[in-house]
């Protein structure tokens, strides 16, 4: 008994670790916008234009200062554009990125807290614009119930194998 | 030995869970634009030949209209454009450029190299109108009806295929506009 339990266990976890490691190149070809480009985003193909080599010197610092009111403004705004998406990159927030596109959302989203919006209405602004993906903590709704509360079904799940498996060795002793 | 085949059953649910749910990571793609079925924002912007006039979304309310996102750095609006010029020719309602933070002469240099197939072109320098629109990557395709409202967006190069869609789309918008 005590001998085949983590046999079991590892048996368990590396089928887990296979099936993940066989369904992740199937999934990560898919990719949001095929053929697209954004602005000042290098395409080896094309001739850099001048605004590419003028924005490519803008890379050396990624985020431009602005000219907050107060640090309570400035909080609310590395929040905001942290948990938004830039929607061009591949996994960044807006707060990280240095596409031209993710430039323009944070000056709007600049410009939307000088004029007194809440962080509820700059956040609608951006769904309203690109949908639920632009935002990094899905809302809760009917279709992401399981995101939701996976989690908390797992962890039962988990606590009811444990109270199986030891009532099973205090019998066994 | 009944223990033995659970892992082998966790695998195979895994496997099958996971497979089922790709199918509707392609469906999440196809409605990736909430402004299908709103109306198109309204914006006034300066054309590309002629600065000093404006344009707003509202001038072209009463006929359908195609409005294509573009820019002079974009090298899949060059792959596309043999399709972009079929559109100006044979959908019949007006071809708008939404030229997307483009610099003008490269833009009008760009027109001159591969012919200008748009009836006028709306310059949005800033890319405020562009946030407006949802646009996040050019080209997009966007088809509004005679009302306004935004009736189907297309992100990325027009092909064959998306042509014939698109097409099929503007007659039935056409229709329904009584033009």
């Amino acid at each position: 008994m005590s001998h085949r339990l983590p046999q079991f266990a590892r048996a368990t976890g590396a089928s887990l670790v296979l099936a993940f490691a066989l369904i992740i190149p199937v999934w990560a070809q898919s990719d949001p916008a095929p053929g697209t480009q954004s602005p000042g985003q290098q395409q080896p193909d094309s001739a850099a234009s001048p605004m590419q080599r003028g924005q490519m010197g803008s890379m050396v610092s990624p985020i431009e200062p602005l000219p907050f009111r107060s640090d309570l403004e400035r909080q609310r705004f590395k929040a905001l554009t942290g948990e938004l998406r830039c929607t061009v990159c591949q996994n960044e927030s807006l707060s990280e990125s240095t596409a031209p596109l993710a430039r323009d959302i944070r000056m709007e989203v600049f410009s939307m807290l000088q004029e007194g919006r809440s962080d509820f209405e700059i956040r609608n602004f951006m769904v309203d614009r690109y949908g639920d993906f632009v935002l990094y903590r899905p809302p809760l709704a009917s279709h992401t119930i399981l995101l939701w509360g996976g989690p908390l079904l797992l962890l039962i799940g988990g606590l009811i194998g444990a109270l199986f498996v030891i009532k099973k060795r205090r019998q066994a002793l | 030995m009944i223990k033995m085949l659970v892992p082998l059953g966790v695998f195979v649910g895994l496997v099958v869970l996971l497979l089922i749910s790709l199918p509707t990571a392609e469906q999440r793609r196809q409605v990736s634009s909430p402004l299908v079925g709103r109306e198109v924002p309204t914006f006034s912007l300066p054309g590309l030949h002629d600065p000093g006039v404006s344009r707003s979304t509202v001038d072209f309310r009463g006929q359908p209209f195609i409005l294509n996102v573009w820019g002079s750095w974009c090298f899949s609006c060059r792959v596309e454009h043999p399709y972009i010029e079929r559109l100006g020719r044979e959908a019949g309602v007006p071809l708008v450029g939404f030229n997307w933070r483009d610099e003008r002469e490269d833009a009008l240099e760009w027109l001159d190299q591969f012919g200008d197939a748009w009836t006028v072109h709306m310059v949005d320098v800033e890319g405020r109108a562009a946030i407006d629109l949802g646009v996040y990557g050019a080209p997009e395709t966007f088809l509004i009806d005679h009302r306004g409202i935004i009736r189907h967006k297309h992100i990325g190069p027009v092909d064959e295929e998306i042509y014939a869609d698109l097409i099929e789309r503007i007659e039935q918008m056409r229709v329904e506009a009584g033009t």
